[in-house]
């Protein structure tokens, strides 16, 4: 079991290192999130009061295309060197490498989270002093299940000759139940004043669940080098 | 616009849209045939020097 | 000789007999059906509106079905079962969402809320189009395939939880309607040729695309019997 954890550990602090040194991911994509969240605030109207739990929808557009692009890179990473098929010849578990591309990708989502967060909640001066810890664990929470499913699907959408967009495609509808349930909890506390429903917390865990297990299991089906 | 016009809109746009539906696959298909049938006519024979 | 030369199947006799279906499912429903009392004609859509709704939950699940078939066996036939059966729910789904829209501004005025069941089709909807994008935009044979089926695989797991989701959306017109005995029959007997439709444009699509198929193979194959006519005789 702690060799499973400690091969993970491996995989992952060896993508989150060549990130380090490139940092070209990290950059653009952090830059890109804020723009999607002044584009939208401009286009809401620059107003002083735009309703502040509207931030919860512009952070999600900009957590979106963000989270695209970093689970395409996380897998570009395998593209050059054939260090795909190194991967595959080495005698760890198909599972692993799953697990280890998921982590890396929540790394990287969060930390675009953590930059792009903060300027939602000054440019629409959201009130997040009702819960601010509930805030960050729902949001948190449905990125695990989001970057569940984009990590799959950017497993095998590996090739650069495929159509730009195609992963976004790909990712969106599917993480729409993710969009609904969490933006239902953060609206019910910050805009409705109510507590935390811990009925609907439980579906989303459940979602999260059910999004891993799946792209664990289909992952193992098709990964090829 | 009342209750009946809207019925029958929806009829009208439901059961239009599967018929076309297959109607069109059964032209797609026919076109296919006849593609078919033209390109086995026109294959050369396999004993190259009669033309 | 070629596949081409085999009608597609069903044949007449059951395309008429759906049709027919069709005929007395309509006559049934606007000249037998009870009217309902609240909402008038436009609850009549409901016929037409959930068989075609549970047909396009089977056509997904025939998506996915063949996904699976396809990824464990890799064979091509069940990649084209899983396209005709995407394209089927896609087409199925569109008549849920045009009905329900229609059904909506019929009975409330608005072309469109955010309700459950309309927030739930139109997601669905979403789900299967981006499918059909999808294999639209890889030409390898291979790729395609498995990408779809992964694709397929993924988003028919996710209905449920689109159901669930959905479900939390205020729903200000519950249309739960307690249905009337000859509205009950009404419904089974639209279940008959909707139901019927569907099969077998499953069938007759999934045959297009076996053809189209093996029409590519050919094409691809030829080449390489022209060098040989060329230089005379084997």
């Amino acid at each position: 079991m702690s060799r499973v954890v400690r091969q993970v550990l491996l995989l992952v602090a060896k993508d989150l290192r060549i990130e380090a040194r490139s940092r070209q991911t990290l950059g653009l994509v952090v830059i890109l999130g804020l723009l999607i969240v002044v584009v939208l605030g401009l286009g809401l109207g620059a107003q002083e009061n735009v309703a502040g739990f509207s931030a919860t929808a512009v952070l999600w557009v900009a957590y979106l295309f963000a989270g695209v692009l970093c689970f395409e890179k996380t897998m570009a990473v395998e593209r050059t060197d054939g260090a795909m098929a190194a991967l595959l010849l080495a005698p760890i578990d198909r599972g692993v490498i799953y697990a280890a591309k998921l982590l890396t990708n929540l790394a990287l989502t969060a930390a675009v989270a953590l930059v792009v967060t903060p300027a939602g909640v000054l440019f629409f001066s959201f009130d997040l002093s009702a819960s601010p810890l509930v805030f960050v664990l729902v949001v948190g929470i449905s990125m695990v299940g989001f970057a569940a499913v984009g990590t799959l699907f950017a497993s095998v959408v590996s090739s650069s000759r495929l159509q730009g967009g195609l992963l976004a495609l790909m990712i969106f509808p599917v993480s729409l139940p993710l969009v609904i349930v969490s933006t239902r909890l953060l609206n019910r506390i910050f805009r409705d004043g109510q507590g935390l429903d811990g009925q609907t917390l439980g579906i989303l865990i459940a979602f999260d669940v059910i999004f891993i297990a799946t792209s664990w299991i289909v992952f193992d089906c098709v990964l090829e080098a | 616009m009342n209750g009946t016009t809207y019925l029958v809109l929806a009829y009208i746009a439901g059961i239009g849209l599967f018929w076309s539906y297959a109607a069109a696959i059964w032209r797609t298909a026919r076109s296919l045939d006849r593609a078919a049938r033209a390109a086995a006519r026109s294959i050369p024979d396999n004993r190259g020097d009669r033309q | 000789m070629t596949a081409a030369d085999k009608p597609l199947l069903p044949g007449k006799l059951y395309w008429l007999a759906t049709a027919g279906g069709f005929v007395a499912a309509v006559m049934l429903a606007v000249a037998w059906a009870p009217t309902e009392a609240t909402m008038g004609p436009v609850q009549k859509i409901f016929y037409l509106h959930l068989p075609t709704a549970i047909n396009t939950f089977l056509a997904c699940l025939l998506v996915f079905i063949a996904s699976v078939g396809y990824l464990w066996q890799r064979k091509n036939w069940w990649d084209d079962l899983a396209a005709a059966g995407a394209n089927v729910a896609v087409l199925f789904c569109s008549v849920v969402l045009l009905t329900g829209m229609t059904w909506a501004r019929g009975a409330w005025g608005q072309w469109w809320t955010w309700s459950p069941r309309l927030t739930f089709s139109l997601v669905l909807w979403f789900l299967y189009t981006v499918y059909l994008m999808i294999r639209a935009s890889i030409e390898s044979r291979q790729r395609r395939a498995v990408i779809s089926a992964v694709y397929a695989i993924v988003a028919f797991l996710d209905v449920p939880l689109v159901y669930l989701s959905a479900r939390l959306m205020p729903d200000i017109h519950p249309a739960s309607v307690a249905l009337a005995p000859a509205m009950r029959v009404t419904l089974a007997c639209w279940f008959v040729p909707v139901t019927l439709l569907c099969a077998g444009l499953i069938a007759i699509r999934f045959q297009l695309n076996r053809r189209v198929s093996s029409a590519k193979q050919r094409k691809d194959v030829r080449p390489l019997s022209r060098p040989a006519a060329a230089g005379g005789s084997l």
